[in-house]
């Protein structure tokens, strides 16, 4: 299960992982998808954390997102899930570039807005 | 629906005097005031009628009720921000200091400890022609990101089909302004030829582009310093951010500004200047003006 944060469009990548208001995902072996919104946008505090465990819930093994915070990172990380770097605005063709091996992982995880890692 | 937000970066560049005479310019019917710490759009954006108001909801808080505690001080030895007081034999929560962790909740023996939701500012809607959506944050209250969206998407849900939308912003390049930035066609950064307007610009361009926002700036009271107001114009340049026009500084101007006047009601050199920077930031977003 391939996993994309969307914007309010439910097309583009959304530039926030924790705050995107849906979430594409994308069953790789009945190449169906699916965009949910995301329970994470509305949370008070730690969105990120609750985005993550939205994404392990729904049994998500690879992220694609433009960038992630370190704390949802750990959360990932933990139910190993692979994460690679986002390009271009639209998921369709992110989608497509990851199966044809284009995308290359997440290498950098910031440390959240808050002024707290 | 194009979404134009205004920033400055540093406080009092001329943010709201601007959206104020866009709004004129384009005869906007949708628009919306986002900075909730201090808005003010309202003064100078006459809309009639009364807005519906609705209370705003941040986080939860500590209550303590006063029936259940018998005074013995395990919430106020486990809260980690010292925001539990005893007062007469029973323990109060302080409204300020609590940040809603709950932990008083999971220690106290008696369960006289609950998290309750706390107010944390009100919304002001005018939903009717024009749409006006605007919020103000309570004292202390540090949900304002989340206010921010919240006046958004009232903005967003009331819009009648209109081309243009026109968002006043905050100063400074935190939580407020990074959730204001999010969604929008572009950010006009209205700035001022000064070592900190220079300073600050810097800083809320590079938050934009965190955020992959498109940017555009202009310079207000630009006169005051010509020297710094062409080392702002270099920096876009450098920086390939479209530089939109200078605007003169006007004393007729800010005093019509305090009558509750916008700029664009006035006849002067700097209204004719602003009218420009609006004409060139509509071609940015392809709206004939």
């Amino acid at each position: 299960m391939i996993a994309v944060p969307l914007d309010e469009n439910k097309k583009d990548v959304c530039v926030s992982f924790g705050r995107a208001p849906y979430v594409l995902f994308y069953d790789t072996e009945t190449k169906k998808q699916e965009i949910c919104e995301n329970p994470a946008a509305q949370a008070q505090g730690g969105a990120g954390l609750k985005a993550a465990q939205f994404l392990v819930d729904h049994k998500v093994n690879v992220l694609i997102t433009i960038r992630c915070g370190q704390n949802a990172a750990e959360v990932l990380q933990a139910a190993e899930m692979s994460i690679y770097e986002a390009q271009g605005t639209d998921a369709e063709t992110n989608l497509a570039a990851y199966a044809e091996g284009k995308l290359e992982p997440l290498s950098h995880f910031h440390a959240g807005f808050h002024g707290k890692a | 629906m194009k979404k134009l937000l205004i920033l400055s970066g540093k406080g009092g560049t001329g943010k709201t005097t601007t959206t104020a005479s866009f709004i004129r310019f384009s005869q906007a019917q949708v628009f919306a005031d986002c900075d909730v710490d201090a808005p003010n759009l309202h003064l100078v954006s006459h809309v009639e009628g009364n807005p519906a108001v609705s209370d705003y909801y941040g986080s939860e808080k500590a209550w303590i009720d006063p029936q259940k505690c018998l005074g013995c001080g395990i919430c106020a030895d486990a809260c980690r921000f010292h925001a539990i007081h005893e007062t007469d034999g029973v323990y109060q929560a302080d409204e300020y200091a609590c940040e809603g962790c709950g932990v008083c909740t999971a220690v106290c023996p008696y369960g006289a400890a609950s998290l309750k939701e706390d107010k944390a500012g009100s919304l002001f809607l005018y939903d009717g022609n024009p749409v006006f959506s605007s919020a103000k944050l309570k004292m202390g209250r540090g949900n304002s990101g989340k206010l921010v969206s919240a006046v958004k998407s009232a903005m967003t849900e009331a819009a009648p089909p209109a081309e243009l939308a026109i968002i006043d912003g905050s100063p400074g390049i935190g939580c407020p302004v990074i959730s204001s930035i999010s969604g929008v066609d572009l950010v006009l950064i209205v700035t001022e030829p000064s070592l900190s307007g220079l300073h600050d610009l810097k800083r809320i361009v590079e938050t934009a582009s965190i955020f992959r926002a498109k940017t555009a700036v202009c310079v207000n009271k630009y006169d005051l310093s010509p020297e710094k107001t062409a080392e702002i114009e270099a920096y876009c340049q450098e920086e390939e951010i479209p530089f939109l026009g200078r605007v003169p500084y006007d004393p007729s101007a800010s005093r019509a500004i305090n009558e509750g006047l916008p700029l664009s009601e006035i006849d002067c050199p700097a209204r004719d200047a602003l009218y420009e920077v609006y004409r060139k930031t509509m071609s940015l977003l392809d709206i004939q003006p």
